[in-house]
């Protein structure tokens, strides 16, 4: 409000303002106040929330969630941060803020986060239960329950279905693999036509991810369903490994050992791969470049179709990227964090956010599971089945920080790479895994004690 | 220097006695001490703040059961006994030996060789020199992402332009077989650090008085011989100086590994700084990775110490 006592009579031309007594005095004991409270006056607050994810492979998806984030803001008044990085230097970031206490208030968290972090996130089972009252109830709800507490809420799955060329599966006159027999029997044939399978066994994600998917199709584990016992040196180990180092040797090219995440994508895109196990984003991103096959005038995204992850002898087993969404507890914003996920997980804006994704988004609520994206290309058949054949990287165990470090140290890939490359006999090599798995978990139960 | 007599007077040039300047005050003597303690206060709180506080508590980590977020208790150097029991610790204590000796002997032998090459140009100097330092002011992360293209096996240039010449007949598997996988990291941390032998030896030959050639010149020594006994001799500090700090870079590289192999095939490429980063920040398990950073910290000191004293021995000729 302007006090006409102490403004200045010649103000329009320009002169300096004095302050007055009167000016001084109110001004000195407004600043009391706001000392004494401890908060700034209402109106100079300005509240934001801040959220950490990672760069996602559909770029469309962070841009939905920023969209969100500016039209909750508006309504609440709010102003939301989304910051992202590489998938590989998330975990850097997030430690580093546990450490300093300090940083974003919702983040991106990774299977084994919530176990790791636990006493740095904030309790969001009435979140959960209320979310998942209202669209149809979570896939697996236990999977999600940190020592029996909803520590974070489940975001969405990415799953590895097998992509493939039917162009080449026609040369060869072949039906489309189901098992991992089939997958290999077709692969031969490919392969000696110079468009080998492509299965990453090396360090990296996908490694992880389609080598438990052959170990679990076998009927074999790494850990128990108490997340302690170590359960890899098996009979069903040995066949699995065995059926790999046929399926090296006839089936794939020896790069697959030094490949990371996008070899597989560049392999089926670039038109040498005839199949590999991974998300849709090969399928995708070849669409979106109009990627020709060599030597023709043919789009390579037309012959590219997906089906479910291979069944092994014993069953058909999968995993994927598990993503989660905690608020971590040290926040000065958990109420603001609460009302923005409400925001964010009603049945409205996660249609929105599955779409942008391109169905790359999986939720893991069952009402949002029957999205219509995943009817509307045929190429999507495969998503409406996968939940149900996909488990944690754990699995059977939990997901803990033990088995998160198992997937880091890529242990069970390199217990693969061992054994096809003959360093060591199938056995030596899952006796080393056995041994360096056993020792992740010991180190978890030194935390405990 | 002026001879100062009993009597705190100076004889100047005409051999009169001058007083000597009076001593400082203490007060006075005081204050410039604070003043210096004061100049020297940011320096010393930088250091402290980035190199010792951060060491110190890395040590701590190391003998620690800390996790991350927490600081844990004293565990005496457990950590490092288990480590010793660790198959992928003791594969990656062999690879960081191996990695760092093979970098460093060819970044010695190449960059001396670079160093006098750069000596003799005579024409562009200076954009020659300049374009030398090129793999050195690159971002390292930025370089070697252009080192991991050129060695994809499915695409790769470096497989595309061999077959090409004429010089293999299958594609060489750079970063999938573990001796290549580890020669290919040698290869671009050479690449890389080579301009900083090379530049800072440049510096060594530059300040070689000419003298020395001409007389050896005279007395029938040129070539390999001037460069064994005049060259090699006078640039030896520098030259010890420069292997002593590739030697630590070279063992704390990350960045090489990190972009082009992650510690693969089968840990064949993981080093100290890999391996600790998946133990302690990715894997939480900060104690760990603070160990195996801090492995070989006792015999490096060791090192450190003969090398300098053995820099210290210089050579001189009169």
């Amino acid at each position: 409000m302007r006090d006409e006592s102490t403004t200045p009579p010649n103000r329009s031309q320009g002169q300096p303002t004095t302050l007055g007594r009167r000016r001084l005095l109110a001004g000195a004991a407004g600043l009391a106040a706001i000392l004494a409270s401890r908060r700034a006056p209402a109106v100079a607050q300005t509240r934001e929330l801040k959220i950490l994810s990672w760069s996602h492979f559909v770029p469309a998806s962070d841009q939905e969630l920023r969209r969100q984030g500016e039209e909750w803001g508006r309504q609440a008044r709010v102003r939301v941060t989304l910051d992202t990085v590489p998938h590989l230097q998330l975990p850097a970031k997030k430690a580093a803020e546990v450490t300093a206490r300090s940083g974003h208030d919702i983040v991106l968290l990774y299977s084994g986060d919530p176990d790791l972090y636990f006493d740095y996130l904030v309790d969001v089972s009435d979140l959960a239960q209320e979310i998942g009252s209202k669209l149809g109830g979570w896939y697996n709800q236990d999977d999600f329950l940190f020592r029996g507490t909803w520590k974070a809420l489940p975001w969405y799955l990415i799953t590895w279905p097998i992509a493939y060329r039917t162009d080449l599966l026609e040369r060869v006159g072949e039906k489309v693999p189901d098992s991992w027999e089939d997958l290999y029997r077709v692969g031969a044939k490919t392969k000696a036509l110079g468009h080998p399978v492509g299965i990453a066994i090396s360090h990296c994600d996908d490694a992880n991810f389609q080598l438990r998917c052959l170990l679990w199709g076998y009927g074999a584990s790494y850990v128990a369903k108490d997340g302690k016992t170590v359960t890899l040196n098996s009979p069903q180990t040995v066949e699995a490994v065995e059926f790999m180092k046929r399926f090296f040797r006839d089936a794939m090219d020896p790069e697959v050992l030094a490949w990371d995440d996008s070899h597989n994508n560049r392999c089926l895109e670039g038109g040498k791969c005839f199949a590999i196990v991974n998300p849709t984003s090969a399928y995708e991103s070849a669409k979106d470049r109009k990627i020709k096959i060599p030597g023709t005038e043919r789009l390579i995204h037309e012959v590219i179709d997906h089906t479910l992850p291979p069944r092994g002898p014993v069953q058909r087993a999968t995993t994927g990227q598990y993503n989660l969404l905690g608020i971590w507890s040290f926040s000065k914003n958990v109420d603001i964090a609460k009302e923005f996920l409400r925001f964010h997980y009603a049945e409205a804006q996660q249609d929105r956010f599955i779409a942008a994704s391109r169905g790359y988004n999986m939720p893991f609520l069952r009402k949002m599971s029957t999205h219509p994206i995943w009817e509307t290309n045929p190429k999507y058949r495969f998503a409406r089945e996968i939940m149900k054949y996909t488990h944690p990287p754990g699995w059977p165990g939990p997901m803990t920080d033990a088995s998160q470090l198992v997937m880091d140290l890529y242990i069970i890939p390199d217990m693969f790479a061992y054994a096809v490359t003959g360093r060591m006999s199938t056995r030596d090599a899952i006796a080393w895994a056995e041994k360096e798995i056993t020792e992740v978990h010991a180190g978890r139960r030194r935390r405990r004690t | 220097m002026p001879d100062a007599g009993a009597g705190g007077r100076e004889l100047t040039a005409r051999g009169r006695a001058r007083p000597l300047p009076r001593a400082a005050p203490r007060s006075r003597r005081s204050s410039e001490a604070r003043l210096a303690y004061a100049f020297l206060a940011p320096a010393a709180l930088v250091l402290g703040g980035l190199v010792a506080f951060p060491f110190g508590l890395a040590l701590w980590f190391s003998v620690s059961d800390a996790w991350v977020g927490e600081y844990g208790r004293f565990v005496g150097v457990d950590n490092f006994v288990r480590l010793l029991g660790n198959s992928i610790f003791r594969q990656t204590l062999q690879n960081s030996l191996v990695f760092t000796a093979s970098a460093v002997a060819l970044k010695t032998v190449l960059g001396l060789t670079l160093a006098v090459l750069l000596y003799r140009v005579r024409r562009f100097r200076r954009l020659v020199r300049g374009a030398v330092l090129m793999p050195f002011v690159i971002p390292t992360a930025l370089s070697t992402l252009g080192w991991w293209w050129l060695y994809q096996p499915t695409y790769g240039v470096l497989n595309w332009v061999l077959r090409r010449l004429g010089l293999i007949g299958v594609d060489l598997p750079w970063l999938s077989d573990p001796s290549l996988a580890m020669a290919s990291i040698v290869i671009v941390n050479t690449w890389r650090g080579l301009p900083f032998f090379a530049v800072t030896l440049l510096a060594g030959l530059v300040a070689i008085p000419r003298e020395y050639y001409e007389a050896a010149a005279t007395d029938g020594a040129a070539g390999w011989r001037s460069f064994r006994y005049i060259t090699l001799p006078l640039i030896k500090p520098v030259l010890g100086i420069v292997i002593l700090f590739s030697t630590i870079l070279t063992l704390a590289d990350f960045n090489t590994v990190y972009v082009l192999t992650k510690g693969g095939p089968m840990n064949m490429t993981h080093l100290f700084s890999t391996l600790a980063f998946q133990l302690g920040t990715a894997g939480g398990r900060i104690s760990d990775g603070a160990a195996v950073s801090l492995f070989l910290f006792p015999v490096l000191v060791v090192v450190v110490a003969l090398q300098l004293r053995l820099v210290r021995r210089q050579t001189a000729y009169e």
